[in-house]
């Protein structure tokens, strides 16, 4: 179901991505920082997650665009550039805090933007408002898990991971985020969860995996400092 | 005589006015060859003259032949210098009718504005001014009449990344103003060669140092028992007084003495010592944190004979004129000969004068200090190390040649280009890369044409171009503040605390082991610790780099020393005879285990070190140390503590030495140890670090971004495999390591041409390697015993009130180690003697009402029974209880508790009390 080293997720025939942050490159150059357009660079990648999954759909968890509460000149070009050169039948974007008006620059007749969306046993959503899942696993984004090392010499490591426990009803996903240049939760020390449904997640209980399958332990077992 | 009569009527008469009849040296040499229109690279000695030498023959020239201004342009590297070069200059230039200027980023806009106006003949500029000219429309007009170009200091911007931008900048002028002759002046360096193809094509090399003698002594100061005496009251070791006595009379014998230290600490210390020692002694520090007015003045002071001695780091190596000088003295070791030259140049300028130099040194860098003079006297200087194919400065200066054409093609840049030497095995592709780079960063615009493109600026070009026209990079320093004292200790650069700033890592600075507890933007907040074993020293950044030869030079000087008798040793090498004992020592010692010399290398274990000796130098070593700490890293997942200095390589690991043998020996076979580092390098923060400067020069980062909001990894990650990327790799390679050499010391272990023996430790050498007593130190060398006799000294010249518990009339101040081991009352021979504070002149009072039983107050009772309980510990003790309840801070409980200890021998009590001691200090600082 986890894609083998990547922050992605195949579930029948959907391809699950989370936080793609198209656009956050207009905040780091305002910061100080240039950086080339990543728009062809991630939508090789998510293509060939594509072909090696056999996936026909794509469901992008939510912070598609990256700029809050606007919508930036950036954004304007780059969403339609991206979403023209995915190969998908259908893309469904879970909205995210980050995808404010995203309908008004989304004109494609394949992407259709919900709150959330169910297939068989799971639902899909970005996480930063409750929905109703019933008894369904909710795979969610907005966190951008990672889990954190620290060895013998002091130097601490920092990778990004899956994250996966239950609140009192459901079981929980926490998918990492797509985008390599967002920021992190980590998931074994201080930080708090993010969104009132990771925060009723039972934290200490649940397990982390590295993308490469590693599981790593429950996080009451893996905390640092 | 010649040269002066190929000069006009004009200027012979001018120069006869100034009094000028005999031409020297390099006069002599440079004069005909300039007026014959040669392009020539003079090396001769800092202030002898070389700006003469080019400008007199130039001015005539351009006198003569009535050339149109701009027709000269004098580059020199040290902007702060070109006032002064005006000064020297204008005389000459007034009376032959000719405009001199002086075009910088201090001079005013206004200035500015009149010179693109009013070109003058002569223009006087820095390297990143001549880049802002090229871009000026009129400037540039007046830039194509150039038809002389000198460099000065030329060595000083041959390694570095400022003469590369130069060396582009020169040929893009060269496309204006066609063919000029170049003239470079330089200092003596080691490979004049390199340094003439940097500057251009058929260059006459004309060298006017060949008559300058280098006298260089090195001397180890024996200590005598004066030093002792003052070692306690400067708060330093014996030696390092012993040496400071030394230059204190160097300095009184003669006229005008510089003295050269390795680091800004040491020179701060040295002066601040050498004030405490003789405070009628006209001397001060010169060194780049200081301010410039500051630096000017004491300058100016010195070459008036205010001052009799600067002590000075490299801040002075420059062509700063400070007069004439009759001895250099360099304060530990030089590193390297190239230093050791120029500085010891700087005395004896007049024809025929030799030029003195002498060396003090420590016991532990003498067979450094020995090797580098030896060198030196013999001429055998370092090769020059140039940067060649830099691609951040080669990204600007593509943007530049855009902007000179307006819009150019991919062949006219690589045709402009590949002239300048450091690009000269430059590819089309390379070149190529940079464009396509630059496209994605939008500096540029490729704008498609048949079969190829042509390329034009983007909006970005030109703030990118002008931020990055100066290429040394701002380097921040950060104040350490100890929490202890809440105070300021001392100042770390940027660079050190991005490689070593972590809380827990451990440095040292202003003669102390530190560690780490937080860091910020600003500060580094630290506290004391006793563990200076593992502890880096923090001037290790302003440390050069000591050369392969010179380590290789003292392994063979390490076994030959034991077979010379002083008097030899002293003749051969020109060392005191006290230096050459102690060389014998140490080396007799070590033959105890084994003495490791250039071919025969020694892994010692000692707990959890494992020391490899390597004649090899820094960054040998430090290339080895590295290749070692990542294998092992790879290979077991953790971290590896790794040191390295030019004599060894220092692991902190559990794993076993014939691992590391095992290491070495295969790293030769495959060749390939490049790949290893470039994996280990990339992870490193030293990468991190040298990647936002690089990133900076390639316009990625601006210079006011916020690092708060960035992680910097992400973005490194980003631009894998870019030029940016490979830019920082090729950075690290060169100034920190040397591969191809790392390389043949592995093949050579492999075919067992150099030997490697595994010995429990822990040795001499060994135990200098540990204590990173090394080099630049002004402690002694053992800094825990050195403390522990100050110490004693100090306890035992205590003087303390006795006092007759019995008759109260016994009641005088002694001196610790004049007591009697079993005190008595010499008026009623009573045994009950107390003792107490000096200050405590009223406790006899207080004993005498107890015996007249009057009622005493609550204070008083309370000082009877601890002067009391003072006299009951004499009683059982004696001597030992007066020197314990010497102790600063130790009253008679702690004392009890000491004394009660058994002590087999005096020095086992005296430790006690230090930790006392230092326990009292430690609570009440934190009390306060």
């Amino acid at each position: 179901m986890f894609v083998l080293n990547e922050p992605a997720m195949v579930v029948r025939d959907y391809l699950v991505i989370a936080d793609v942050h198209i656009g956050i490159t207009k905040a780091l150059k305002d910061a100080g920082v240039m950086l080339p357009s990543q728009v062809e660079k991630l939508a090789e990648k998510i293509n060939a997650l594509k072909r090696a999954s056999n996936a026909r759909n794509l469901i992008i968890l939510g912070d598609f665009k990256h700029e809050i509460p606007r919508i930036s000149w950036q954004e304007r070009m780059e969403i339609p550039q991206i979403l023209s050169l995915l190969a998908f039948e259908k893309i469904i974007i879970t909205k995210g805090n980050h995808d404010g008006n995203i309908e008004k620059i989304v004109k494609d007749k394949r992407v259709k933007i919900r709150k959330s969306f169910a297939v068989g046993g799971y639902i899909f959503t970005h996480g930063h408002r409750r929905i109703k899942a019933g008894k369904k696993t909710v795979v969610m984004g907005h966190n951008h898990p990672h889990v954190k090392f620290v060895d013998d010499i002091g130097t601490s490591y920092v990778n990004p991971c899956w994250v996966v426990g239950r609140s009192l009803k459901h079981r929980l996903v926490l998918v990492p985020a797509f985008n390599e240049l967002c920021g992190a939760t980590v998931v074994n020390g201080k930080d708090a969860f993010l969104g009132p449904i990771a925060r009723n997640m039972d934290r200490k209980n649940a397990r982390v995996y590295l993308l490469d399958g590693t599981y790593i332990g429950r996080i009451k077992n893996i905390m640092v400092k | 005589m010649m040269a002066f009569q190929l000069f006009s009527e004009k200027l012979k008469h001018l120069l006869k006015q100034r009094g000028f009849s005999e031409p020297t040296l390099p006069q002599k040499m440079g004069i005909p060859s300039i007026l014959e229109g040669k392009n020539v690279l003079i090396i001769a000695p800092t202030g002898s003259g070389k700006t003469e030498v080019a400008c007199l023959p130039l001015f005539d020239l351009i006198h003569t032949k009535q050339l149109a201004p701009i027709s000269m342009l004098y580059i020199n590297p040290l902007r702060s210098l070109s006032r002064d070069l005006l000064d020297r200059l204008v005389w000459w230039a007034d009376k032959l009718d000719l405009e001199i200027a002086v075009r910088h980023g201090d001079v005013s806009t206004r200035e500015r504005a009149a010179q693109a106006e009013m070109p003058p003949h002569i223009l006087i500029t820095t390297p990143e001014t001549l880049g802002a000219m090229l871009t000026g429309k009129r400037m540039r007009e007046h830039l194509k009449n150039v038809k002389y170009v000198v460099v000065d200091e030329i060595h000083e911007l041959v390694e570095s990344k400022r003469g590369i931008q130069m060396s582009l900048l020169l040929e893009r002028l060269r496309e204006f103003a066609g063919d000029f002759q170049r003239i470079g002046l330089s200092a003596t360096v080691g490979s004049p060669d390199k340094v003439a193809a940097f500057l251009g094509d058929n260059i006459n090399i004309i060298r006017a140092e060949l008559e300058k003698r280098y006298e260089i002594s090195v001397e180890n100061p024996r200590p005598g028992i004066k030093d002792k005496a003052i070692s306690d009251d400067l708060f330093i070791g014996p030696e390092t007084t012993a040496r400071l006595r030394r230059l204190h009379d160097l300095i009184t014998s003669h006229k005008s003495v510089l003295a050269f230290t390795n680091t800004r600490e040491t020179a701060e210390i040295l002066s601040s010592r050498l004030r405490s020692l003789n405070k009628e002694l006209k001397q001060t520090v010169h060194h780049g944190s200081l301010a410039k007015e500051k630096r000017i003045k004491s300058e100016q002071e010195f070459k008036q004979r205010i001052l009799k001695s600067l002590i000075a780091t490299s801040s002075l190596e420059l062509g700063i004129d400070i007069g004439s000088i009759d001895l250099v003295v360099q304060y530990l070791s030089p590193r390297q000969v190239t230093r050791l030259i120029q500085r010891v140049g700087r005395s004896g300028h007049r024809v025929g004068e030799v030029s003195k130099g002498i060396i003090l040194s420590g016991a532990e860098d003498l067979f450094e200090s020995t090797a580098v003079a030896n060198n030196a006297m013999e001429g055998r200087l370092e090769q020059v190390k140039m940067h060649s194919m830099a691609l951040d400065v080669l990204a600007s200066q593509i943007v530049g040649i855009v902007f000179d054409k307006n819009q150019a093609n991919p062949d006219e840049i690589y045709n402009i280009v590949k002239r300048s030497y450091p690009y000269k095995d430059i590819e089309k592709k390379d070149v190529e890369e940079i464009i396509k780079f630059l496209e994605t960063l939008r500096i540029l615009w490729i704008n498609p044409a048949e079969g190829s493109y042509s390329v034009r600026r983007r909006r970005r070009a030109f703030p990118y171009y002008f931020e990055n026209l100066s290429t040394i990079p701002m380097k921040k320093q950060y104040r350490v503040i100890s929490i202890i004292e809440n105070e300021p200790i001392g100042f770390l650069d940027e660079e050190f605390v991005a490689e070593h700033g972590q809380p827990g890592e451990k440095f040292v600075v202003s003669g102390r082991a530190w560690r780490i507890i937080q860091t910020d933007a600003q500060k580094v907040m630290v506290e004391p610790v006793e563990d200076i074993e593992s502890a880096i020293p923090a001037w290790e950044g302003e440390l050069i780099p000591v050369p392969f030869r010179i380590a290789q030079d003292v392994g063979k000087l390490r076994r030959r020393i034991l077979h010379m008798s002083e008097a030899e040793a002293g003749e051969k090498y020109k060392i005191n005879s006290h230096a050459a004992e102690e060389m014998k020592e140490l080396m007799r010692n070590q033959s105890k285990f084994m003495i490791p010399d250039e071919k025969n290398f020694l892994m010692e274990t000692y707990k959890d070190f494992i020391i490899m000796h390597a004649c090899l130098g820094s960054m040998v070593n430090d290339t080895l140390g590295r290749y070692i700490a990542a294998i092992l890293t790879e290979e077991t997942g953790v971290s590896v503590n790794v040191k390295a200095d030019p004599y060894r390589i220092i692991l902190q690991t559990m794993v076993k030495p014939e691992k590391i043998v095992e290491i070495l020996l295969s790293g030769g076979g495959n060749g390939g140890i490049e790949e290893t580092l470039t994996r280990a390098i990339e992870r490193s923060t030293l990468f991190k670090y040298r990647f936002i400067h690089v990133a900076r020069r390639f316009g990625i980062i601006s210079k006011q971004a916020d690092y708060d909001r960035i992680n910097m990894s992400k973005i490194i990650m980003q631009y894998a495999n870019t030029p940016c990327y490979k830019e920082t790799l090729r950075e690290i390679f060169l100034d920190k390591m040397d591969i191809p050499l790392a390389e043949t010391v592995l093949q050579a272990i492999a075919k067992n041409e150099i030997t490697i023996k595994v010995m429990e430790g822990l040795s001499p050498l060994g135990e200098l390697g540990i204590s990173h007593q090394f080099g630049d130190v002004l402690k002694p060398r053992m800094p825990e015993k050195e403390i522990f006799n100050a110490f004693r000294r100090r306890l035992m010249l205590t003087r303390v009130r006795i006092l007759c518990m019995n008759c109260g009339d016994y009641n005088l101040i002694r001196t610790v180690k004049d007591m009697e081991d079993q005190p008595e009352c010499p008026k009623c021979s009573s045994r009950m003697i107390a003792v107490a504070r000096r200050g405590q002149v009223n406790i006899s009072g207080i004993v005498k009402k107890k015996h007249k039983k009057k009622d005493l107050s609550a204070e008083e009772l309370k000082v009877f029974a601890t002067i009391r309980r003072s006299a009951d510990l004499v009683i059982v003790y004696g001597k030992k209880a007066v020197i314990t309840l010497a102790g600063h801070g130790i009253g008679p409980e702690t004392a009890a508790r000491i004394l009660a200890r058994l002590h087999t021998t005096r020095e086992k009590l005296l430790r006690d009390i230090l930790e006392a001691e230092k326990q009292f200090v430690r609570t009440k600082k934190y009390w306060k």
